[in-house]
């Protein structure tokens, strides 16, 4: 469980504000989407919750702890991160990039290899056959597979994820969401993620906040959000969804996408 | 030639050694210090301005300057150390600024990935920034092994056996095969390193452990077969050692000074000490190097200590300057001066017997007049000593250009009309052979140069030694060391040639 507690970050010593006094509550296998346009403060405010940015007030409770008194390397060490750019190491193998973590907490060397050869048949990259390239040598998508790979490779109970879909092709990016989101209910993870695709986070969310100008505009289930109409900002969002569904129906009946040149 | 080169040849595997061995250690040195500076200043910004300064000054000094300087801070100790020294603090710079350009060029977004997954700073620091930062610090590393490897060649001037010494006494005694000989095994090594070190370059940005392993083990191959033969010939030299110690002999950098040293060793070995000749020492530090008692013995002239090191002007007889001097030493120092060996070798303004008459110039007063439409040429040395200051201002010379030569060259461009007037060393057998006259110095403005013995105090007090060396005092006249300097400089011959025609003649 995560509890977010009034978390706020400024870089100018309280003249402006990146993120102001966000709170909500995330109950153990939900997760979450934070959703908004660049620079609305939702990647700034999934960095506060593994401390890669220091929040200037507020406090993180996971499980009831509050993550600013646990030493940061342990923190993370403990939360799955999966990064916008990938973050592969090139100089690393796939297997060695998915051991990272496992050998910093410095498990036994078989324990570590077992563990990166089914954290790769889960992600669906054949171990035998990719376990010794280097990220150089792999597709994007495949990439993004090992980052997942790699987030889970300790175990964690938490994931974060920045915009872990954005660097890739949308066929790709399809497949790759379904099964995340298999991955991420059979174990039961608590995930917060970070997007600005609107789609994407109807699709994947158990509930969605709408972020904007470093705060939370409203946070609601998918089915909510859809049925919401009185808040203009969230309307704005929705309507490029909602525009896509009505033409992809009209084609899939055989009418003309009436309103494609509205 | 042939004899010449395959004798030249002969002595390349220990000097070669040497090289290998200064470069080695100094490359290896200059890494383990500059890597963790760079680190340092990478974590604290402030740092690298300074730090990078400090590196690129250095790197500005001559290199020849800054050894002769280490050997003067090191309080005269002169070979190994101080060469060792000057080469780690060149070797730095290139690594240092590779390190921190490295460093701070790994993409951010690898740095926040180590980060996020849990890593700590050290581990960052060795897992990620490091590696990916490799082969830029590698390419720092090849720059100054090849920089390393030429400036080692510095290091004979200042009394440490390298490759440097085909080149200077090559120089020295107009032995080109010998020079030749320094400069391609010297370019030959930078190019080998270069090579092997662009293997490990390669290795790092393309995760070859393949061309890893080809460049380690080409390195190890270079090092530990260059440093073969060296290290055999001092366990050799180690057992063969006998009780009457290693007595270091000192020769400066020309001919005449090469073959009184093999003069002095030749006694020496004679009497039962083993004696080392180490050649080429730059004549502004020999001295200092004597007094500190890392040399035991070499030959200078009284003159010289008498302006140089006694800083006195004007002159006397010969038979005060060379009392005074021996007084001055001893009670100074505690260096025995031995005595006169016979023969002096003065600074003399010389210029050719046809150029004189023409010019109507006999002694040095007559110059003044003729100076300003006047080419000089000297050593750079002896442009920077009190003995010319004397001369410009008690004759008040004015020349149109002062020309500096190496003393191997002046007297051919005197002869050849590139300049008009040389310093000539009054024992140099070319003053004969290209029929120079050497100009007379009515006003006594150059002091006189009688070749003396000097020994440390350590030395002299070795039973026997001195007894052993007395001999040679009074022993050599003017016209004998002219013919011998004639020998080397003019016929080839070679300096142990020369000193065994005085010995035994």
């Amino acid at each position: 469980m995560i509890q977010v507690d009034r978390l706020s970050k400024s870089y100018d010593g309280g003249a402006t504000w990146a993120v102001r006094q966000i709170s909500f509550t995330l109950n153990e296998g939900e997760l979450l989407v934070l959703l908004g346009a660049s620079g609305c403060g939702k990647t700034t405010t999934l960095k506060m919750i593994n401390r890669l940015i220091e929040p200037t007030a507020g406090h993180v409770f996971i499980d009831g702890q509050d993550a600013t008194t646990v030493d940061p390397v342990t923190l993370r060490r403990r939360i799955g991160y999966v990064f916008q750019m990938i973050g592969l190491f090139p100089h690393m193998t796939v297997e060695e990039n998915v051991a990272i973590v496992p050998r910093l907490l410095g498990w036994p060397a078989g324990r570590v290899e077992a563990r990166v050869v089914e954290l790769l048949d889960m992600v669906g990259l054949p171990p035998e056959q990719y376990r010794q390239r280097y990220p150089r040598q792999l597709s994007g998508g495949q990439r993004q597979r090992v980052g997942f790979a790699r987030a889970l490779a300790a175990g964690p109970r938490i994931m974060l994820l920045d915009e872990p879909f954005g660097a890739l092709d949308p066929i790709t990016r399809d497949t790759l969401q379904v099964e995340f989101k298999r991955i991420q209910a059979k174990l039961k993870l608590t995930a917060i993620m970070v997007t600005h695709d609107m789609t994407e986070a109807l699709l994947l969310a158990d509930r969605i906040a709408v972020m904007d100008q470093g705060q939370i505009v409203c946070i609601d289930t998918p089915q909510q959000l859809m049925a919401e109409t009185r808040n203009g900002m969230v309307a704005t969002l929705l309507a490029s969804p909602r525009r896509q569904m009505a033409q992809l129906e009209a084609i899939a009946e055989g009418r003309a996408p009436a309103e494609a040149t509205a | 030639m042939m004899p010449n080169l395959i004798e030249q040849l002969s002595r390349l595997p220990i000097r070669l050694g040497w090289h290998i061995l200064l470069m080695a250690l100094a490359l290896g040195a200059g890494i383990l210090i500059s890597v963790p500076l760079a680190i340092l200043a990478t974590r604290r910004r402030w740092l690298q301005g300074p730090l990078l300064g400090v590196a690129g000054i250095v790197q500005t000094v001559p290199s020849l300057a800054l050894l002769a300087l280490m050997v003067v801070l090191m309080g005269g100790l002169i070979g190994f150390w101080p060469a060792i020294v000057a080469l780690v603090l060149y070797s730095m710079l290139p690594i240092l600024r590779n390190t921190v350009t490295g460093l701070l060029g790994v993409d951010a977004a690898m740095v926040e990935a180590a980060r996020g997954v849990g890593m700590t700073d050290r581990q960052m620091l060795l897992k990620v920034q490091l590696p990916l930062a490799a082969p830029v610090i590698i390419a720092g590393i090849r720059t100054s092994a090849v920089w390393v490897v030429g400036i080692a060649t510095l290091s004979t001037p200042v009394g440490q056996e390298s490759l440097g010494n085909y080149i200077f006494t090559g120089l020295d005694l107009r032995n080109h095969v010998a020079t030749m000989t320094g400069v391609v095994a010297a370019a030959g090594l930078a190019l080998a390193l270069d090579g092997l070190i662009r293997l490990m370059e390669l290795a790092a940005a393309q995760r070859s452990r393949a061309l890893g392993i080809l460049g380690g083990a080409g390195l190890a191959l270079l090092v530990l077969g260059g440093l073969t033969p060296l290290a055999m010939a001092k366990l050799s030299q180690r057992a063969a050692v006998t009780d009457a110690g290693l007595v270091r002999v000192g020769a400066k950098n020309f001919a005449e000074q090469y073959i009184l040293a093999e003069v002095l060793a030749g006694q020496l070995r004679e009497a039962g000490f083993r004696a080392d000749i180490t050649e080429s020492i730059g004549s502004a530090i020999i001295f200092d190097v004597l007094a500190a008692g890392t040399l035991d013995c070499y030959v200078d002239y009284s003159g010289t200590i008498w302006a140089t090191v006694m800083k006195r002007t004007g002159s006397q007889g010969g038979q005060e300057v060379l009392d005074e001097v021996t007084e001055y030493l001893r009670e100074r120092y505690g260096i025995v001066c031995l005595g006169a060996l016979g023969f002096e070798n003065a600074y003399a303004l010389a210029m050719t017997r046809a150029r004189a008459n023409e010019l109507g110039v006999r002694s040095i007063a007559d110059l003044a007049a003729q100076a300003p439409t006047m080419r000089i040429g000297a050593t750079h040395e002896f442009f920077g000593r009190d003995e010319w200051a004397a001369i410009r201002d008690t004759y008040e010379l004015r020349f149109a250009q002062n020309v500096s030569l190496s003393p191997t060259l002046m007297y051919g461009a005197v002869r050849d009309g590139q300049v008009d007037v040389i310093s000539a060393f009054s024992s140099d057998g070319r003053i004969a052979a290209y029929d120079l006259v050497v100009l007379e110095d009515p006003r006594s403005a150059i002091p006189p140069y009688d070749a003396i013995l000097l020994v440390s105090q350590r030395a002299a007090a070795r039973p026997g030694l001195l007894d052993a060396m007395r001999p040679l005092v009074g022993a050599i006249d003017d016209d004998a060391m002219r013919h011998a300097n004639k020998l080397v400089d003019l016929d080839g011959r070679t300096p142990a040639d020369a000193a065994r025609w005085l010995r035994t003649r």
